[in-house]
């Protein structure tokens, strides 16, 4: 991602003067080749470059993946008692959230980015406080947290419906649902110790989050085409 | 007089309003949940009002006589707030 942003920047700053030279306003900030026919000062150009789709929808992917990677080292760390480790895992699957929301504001904007990560904190929170109800054997933190995730899964669908027409929000849901699941089938074999189930769960859970990471690319593609070139 | 307030993509838009005594602000749903319009910070509701907005296109207003600052959030999703700040 970190590719993405410094490329973006470069483009910003490269707008930004281009802009200054012939009192053009640019409207967006993307990356690409400079134009072919530069500004003057009787044709005022507005440079707005293009990230391929194709960039994104794997820049998507590979956050994602990341999320469920880091999500289960956390959870493994923490029902096996491995308070560093758990705290490093958890720390850097919070550096994975910012990434996903600086993804989420390059395209909406800083208050959508801000939204985002106190969206997606928040299903993290529910997830260790599910983590929790396994290590202790407590069905009814279980349960809550199984609710609060359910739950949130709306609001997640509400969050990406408003952002994108493109994304009706009973589908989102229902995609990071089956990703709330598929998670929670990796914690619940952690809490058993059964490491092998827990690890094949990993994959289906890190598969899934293409289900969730494709649609968003092309959602946010067909919602700015003049952004991101198929 | 009248001011709007946008709920959309998880926030309020404008998060600071700016108006006069007597203004009606009115709040309008764009996302598709259940929002409220809770006065004070989420730490310390101040019971000022509280509306619901529970779907897309659902509005709540208040009309604002006082001067002052008032503070709001939404309940449900504690990280949403604004402002709306009214003078004379």
């Amino acid at each position: 991602m970190r590719t993405l942003f410094n490329r973006n920047a470069r483009v910003i700053a490269a707008i930004a003067l281009a802009a200054s030279g012939v009192g053009a306003v640019a409207s967006y900030a993307v990356a690409a080749p400079a134009p072919a026919s530069p500004a003057s000062a009787h044709s005022p150009t507005i440079v707005i470059a293009q990230i391929p789709a194709s960039e994104l929808r794997a820049k998507l992917n590979t956050l994602l993946q990341e999320h469920a990677y880091l999500a289960a080292s956390a959870t493994n760390a923490a029902l096996g008692g491995r308070a560093s480790e758990f705290e490093a895992a958890a720390a850097a699957l919070d550096a994975n959230s910012v990434d996903l929301s600086k993804a989420i504001g390059m395209v909406y904007g800083t208050g959508a980015e801000n939204a985002f990560l106190a969206l997606w904190r928040k299903h993290i929170g529910f997830f260790v406080d599910y983590a929790t109800g396994v290590a202790t054997k407590d069905k009814a933190k279980q349960g809550k947290a199984v609710n609060d995730l359910v739950g949130y899964t709306q609001d997640f669908g509400a969050f990406l419906a408003s952002a994108n027409p493109n994304l009706p929000k009973a589908t989102v849901a229902e995609l990071v649902k089956t990703h709330v699941l598929t998670l929670k089938d990796v914690v619940d074999a952690q809490g058993m110790g059964d490491q092998r189930k827990a690890f094949t769960a990993l994959r289906s859970a890190a598969s899934h989050m293409m289900m969730i990471a494709d649609p968003l690319a092309t959602a946010i593609a067909k919602q700015f085409p003049e952004r991101f070139a198929n | 007089m009248r001011d709007t307030v946008d709920i959309r993509t998880f926030q309020f838009a404008p998060d600071t309003l700016r108006a006069h005594t007597g203004t009606r602000v009115v709040w309008t749903n764009r996302d598709e949940i259940e929002h409220t319009i809770t006065s004070g910070s989420p730490d310390a509701p101040d019971g000022r009002f509280n509306g619901v907005v529970p779907k897309h296109g659902v509005t709540f207003s208040v009309r604002l006589e006082r001067p002052g600052t008032y503070g709001y959030f939404c309940g449900r999703h504690r990280f949403m707030t604004g402002t709306v700040i009214i003078t004379p």
